[in-house]
């Protein structure tokens, strides 16, 4: 009681976004969460992979989603197709460029609640020195309580055009869409 | 020409092209995806086809008809030879096939580039490196047995000639 009298006191004084919001800044490690990717291959077969090295932070209010904010920044070279060859060829200059583009950095404006359960996350994401708005699908798959409290998982999915950075290689081998999704588990606060 | 020495002649030549393709595929450059991935998938497909030639005239062979072969140590010769080249023919496109199931590209196996055919194991590195040790060791002695097997078969030719 005493910690929320507190908050809201903390909040009347803050942003005005978060003004009425009892929401917790999460860190986003890879430890609670895996950003996977999919590419296509003529629909013959696809490429899947992730990224195991970032970091970033969401703000978040689970019963008021569209407060939230997040801001990740992900270290390209950490691309991990499961296969050293390909893995090699996509940290080249042809592809992430990581010896000139070592990270690349989404961050939300908007976020918008579609559902009791699901949102959608407005935001831009930066790679290889260009910026483009991309649109990522939040859905609530759990909250629940477990022995220390409670967690909440959830899924972001979006589709991206790589040629919108300028990511142009291995076309039509490499189909330009890349299918996103995150997945996150949250302890909540 | 008969169907025993046309599958003979075909076999041959699909051998020559399935070695050139092997060396040239492996060659080329991971950056250069479309060409590497239709010359592994061609080489694949030819793959298919000698295995299923092989297994066609393995039933022929059954069905009788002598071996032609001279007798002495010639015969014995050509007929080990020919028995290499045979389990070479089944065990290249048997270990090619397990080799592209293993991989840890994840690549299909594709039948004349479309036809899925189901990989029976998965993606698995170390099993991987062994089997391309096996298909590199199988490849060399297919081309060194089918050398000595051709320059017998002109040999014994120039001698029925005289």
């Amino acid at each position: 009681m005493r910690r929320s009298i507190l908050f809201l006191c903390l909040s009347l004084f803050s942003a005005p976004g978060y003004a009425a919001a009892a929401g917790l800044t999460y860190p986003v490690e890879p430890a609670s969460t895996h950003i996977r990717f999919v590419v296509d291959h003529f629909g013959l077969f696809t490429t899947k992979g992730e990224f195991t090295t970032f970091s970033g932070q969401l703000f978040l209010d689970p019963d008021h989603p569209e407060t939230a904010h997040v801001a990740v920044t992900v270290q390209t070279a950490s691309v991990d197709t499961f296969w050293g060859d390909r893995n090699d060829l996509l940290r080249s200059p042809d592809y992430f460029d990581v010896g000139r583009f070592p990270t690349m950095a989404f961050t939300s404006n908007v976020v918008e609640r579609t559902g009791p359960d699901t949102a959608r996350v407005h935001g831009v994401l930066t790679l290889l020195g260009r910026s483009h708005d991309e649109t990522f699908d939040a859905v609530l798959t759990d909250r629940k309580p477990d022995m220390a409290g409670e967690v909440a998982n959830f899924r972001v999915t979006g589709r991206l055009l790589r040629s919108d950075f300028g990511m142009t290689a291995g076309q039509p081998m490499v189909a330009d869409a890349v299918d996103i999704a995150i997945d996150a588990h949250i302890r909540l606060k | 020409m008969t169907g025993r020495r046309k599958l003979h002649w075909w076999t041959a030549a699909l051998v020559a092209v399935m070695l050139a393709l092997g060396w040239i595929m492996v060659a080329v450059p991971l950056a250069l995806l479309l060409l590497k991935f239709v010359l592994y998938q061609a080489h694949k497909t030819i793959g298919i086809v000698i295995f299923a030639l092989t297994c066609w005239r393995l039933l022929w062979r059954r069905r009788g008809g002598g071996t032609g072969l001279p007798p002495g140590w010639h015969g014995r010769a050509a007929a080990a030879v020919h028995a290499v080249l045979l389990v070479l023919l089944l065990a290249m496109p048997a270990t090619g096939f397990l080799m592209s199931a293993a991989s840890p590209s994840g690549v299909p196996t594709l039948f004349l580039g479309v036809i899925a055919i189901p990989h029976p194991i998965g993606p698995d590195p170390a099993l991987f490196e062994r089997l391309q040790v096996a298909h590199r060791v199988e490849a060399w002695t297919m081309l060194v047995v089918g050398l000595a097997h051709g320059a017998a078969g002109l040999l014994a030719r120039r001698r029925m000639a005289h």
